[in-house]
């Protein structure tokens, strides 16, 4: 694998490494597939609506859109199970690896290396968002010094992680109805039927509203943030938005004297 | 001879003493083109015998209407289908609100046979291959318009679902007669699709009354009819026609709700009723906890992010104050 420098320099100007190309490519195909299944899919929950019929219209109506909207769902689902691979992959390359080299191999240890993952919440990040409260409503005037990732991101991160479980056998047993119901009683489909379109609803709105903000139409972000692209955080968004991680690389890399202060 | 003059017609009172005017004008080129063209007035209006007349009864569908049909020579009458929908659910059994029950006219118009375009033009030298030998140009035309109007056009689903919800989903109306109102077909994938267009998912009478399994909409059962389409013994056959749910099993059937009603007025409590409750108690609980979920999540951040803002104004106000 190729190996990122932690700092690239361009155009006198530091960038922070984040997101591998891997990483990257699953964020494509993420996004993608997401987005596709939306526009086939709210216009069958929000049929009465003026918007719907063109759109779907567009995705070659009922005859053709449902199947689009299948297709789309198994590449999602797909990505999310080696996405789960991938997850278990580093875990053992990196943590188990580790602790096999050390002869250090217990139940306890390996408890503490799955909880030490950087995507996995943690104290600092129940502080962090008290702290951030605290900020937000004028109790003080210092804002979370967030690590390499912070508990908002983690949201952004779990809710596909999260919400593809539900869609995606939701999804697979509407597609399977008739067989389904071997093994399981009726209603579960009109449970499904909800949950599938509520969920979905619900992934949507996070997106729109939460994930798009913080990287599309938050001020410092707008139009939009390159991170996704070059996997390279500019300096001044790592100072905003991960301070503690941008010390720490920055001592890492023999930088100290030039850290610049979180407040100006 | 009168009924031609556009604008013929009379002022009456209705119920509630309001003037309403009742038109008596007849387009005779539309009804020409009718079903009933070939029909002559009186064949209907049976008790008009001069000119002018008043008090003219209403129309009985069952009368022998002095045709002769085509198929065996006998005069030719709806009596069968009236006959048959006395007999069904819909049949008025001299109850309570009979007033409200369906006859013939609440669910057919006399409609003019309009094939389209593409069908005509698909179609055209059939009528020329008719002419080759019946001699009669009208009638031949009319034959023809007949038999690819009744084999291309019918009701399509979405006429159907308006139709039946006409009083189907009537709340008042249902609940005189302790009957479930119809809900929650809209929200079904059934229903969706029929909005888009889609004519091969199930509409009302592709369940409750399916010709393809000899039923017939004028012969129309409840669930609890035996027999009827959706009788629990004949659900999961129902289902599985014309190999739309194929390898459906009996839980399908049973349990599946293709209108999940959120209102029950039945007033016995029977297992299957309490088997509903419970039903209707899980959609209810999944809805409530996404409504709940959605508002807390969604609304958290939101909130989150406009005192955000507010905070970055802040701070920006403090640095310039700096």
């Amino acid at each position: 694998m190729q190996k990122y420098p932690k700092i690239a320099i361009r155009n006198g100007k530091r960038y922070f490494f984040r997101f591998s190309l891997v990483q990257r490519v699953q964020h494509v195909i993420l996004f993608t597939t997401v987005i596709t299944l939306a526009l086939t899919g709210f216009p069958l929950r929000y049929y009465d609506q003026p918007w719907a019929k063109p759109l779907y219209e567009f995705f070659g109506g009922i005859e053709v859109a449902p199947y689009i909207h299948r297709i789309t769902g198994l590449i999602l689902l797909a990505l999310f199970l080696f996405h789960t691979g991938y997850w278990i992959y580093l875990f053992f390359k990196n943590r188990v690896g580790k602790l096999i080299r050390e002869k250090r191999v217990t139940a306890g240890n390996l408890v503490k290396e799955f909880f030490s993952q950087e995507m996995i919440p943690n104290g600092k990040d129940g502080r962090d968002m008290v702290d951030m409260f605290k900020y937000l409503l004028y109790f003080t005037n210092r804002p979370p010094r967030y690590d390499r990732i912070s508990w908002k991101e983690k949201f952004d991160y779990f809710a596909p992680y999260w919400g593809i479980p539900i869609l995606g056998p939701a999804g697979l047993a509407l597609w399977y109805r008739d067989e389904i119901t071997h093994y399981v009683p009726g209603i579960v489909l009109n449970a499904f039927y909800i949950m599938h379109t509520d969920e979905a609803l619900l992934a949507a709105l996070f997106l729109f509203f939460v994930h798009w903000y913080n990287v599309h139409y938050a001020p410092e972000k707008f139009p939009l943030g390159t991170v996704f692209l070059t996997g390279y955080l500019p300096e001044a968004d790592m100072i905003h938005e991960h301070y503690d991680e941008y010390v720490q690389t920055m001592k890492e890399e023999g930088l100290e004297n030039e850290i610049k202060p979180q407040h100006h | 001879m009168c009924h031609n003059l556009a604008g013929l017609g009379v002022f009456e009172k209705d119920e509630e003493g309001n003037a309403v005017k009742r038109i008596f004008y007849v387009n005779e080129k539309l009804f020409k083109a009718s079903y009933h063209g070939r029909v002559a007035c009186t064949g209907c209006h049976q008790d008009v015998k001069d000119i002018p007349h008043t008090d003219v009864k209403k129309v009985d569908c069952s009368s022998s209407c002095h045709m002769t049909d085509p198929s065996d020579n006998s005069e030719f009458t709806h009596k069968r289908m009236a006959q048959d929908l006395k007999n069904s659910v819909h049949g008025k059994k001299g109850g309570e609100h009979d007033e409200d029950l369906p006859e013939c006219k609440d669910c057919h118009n006399n409609k003019p046979y309009q094939i389209t375009v593409k069908q005509s033009l698909q179609t055209m030298n059939f009528l020329k291959v008719c002419l080759e030998c019946h001699q009669s140009e009208e009638w031949a035309e009319r034959f023809y318009e007949h038999t690819f109007y009744r084999a291309s056009i019918r009701r399509s689903s979405k006429d159907i679902v308006a139709l039946c919800s006409r009083c189907h989903a009537d709340q008042e109306m249902m609940q005189k007669h302790d009957l479930d109102v119809v809900m929650g077909f809209e929200d079904t994938f059934h229903g969706k699709a029929i909005q888009y267009g889609d004519e091969d998912v199930a509409n009302c009478l592709n369940c409750h009354a399916p010709y393809a399994m000899d039923y017939s909409p004028h012969r129309i059962g409840s669930e609890e009819t035996p027999g009827s389409a959706v009788h629990p013994d004949n659900k999961l056959a129902t289902c599985q026609q014309s190999g739309c749910h194929a390898d459906a099993t009996e839980k399908f059937a049973s349990q599946g709700k293709v209108h999940p009603s959120s209102y029950t007025f039945s007033k016995a409590s029977t297992a299957s009723n309490d088997e509903r409750e419970f039903q209707q108690w899980v959609i209810y609980l999944i809805t409530l906890v996404y409504k709940i979920l959605i508002a807390v999540i969604v609304g958290f951040f939101v909130l989150h992010r406009i005192l955000d803002l507010l905070a970055a104004r802040r701070e920006k106000k403090r640095l310039g104050e700096v």
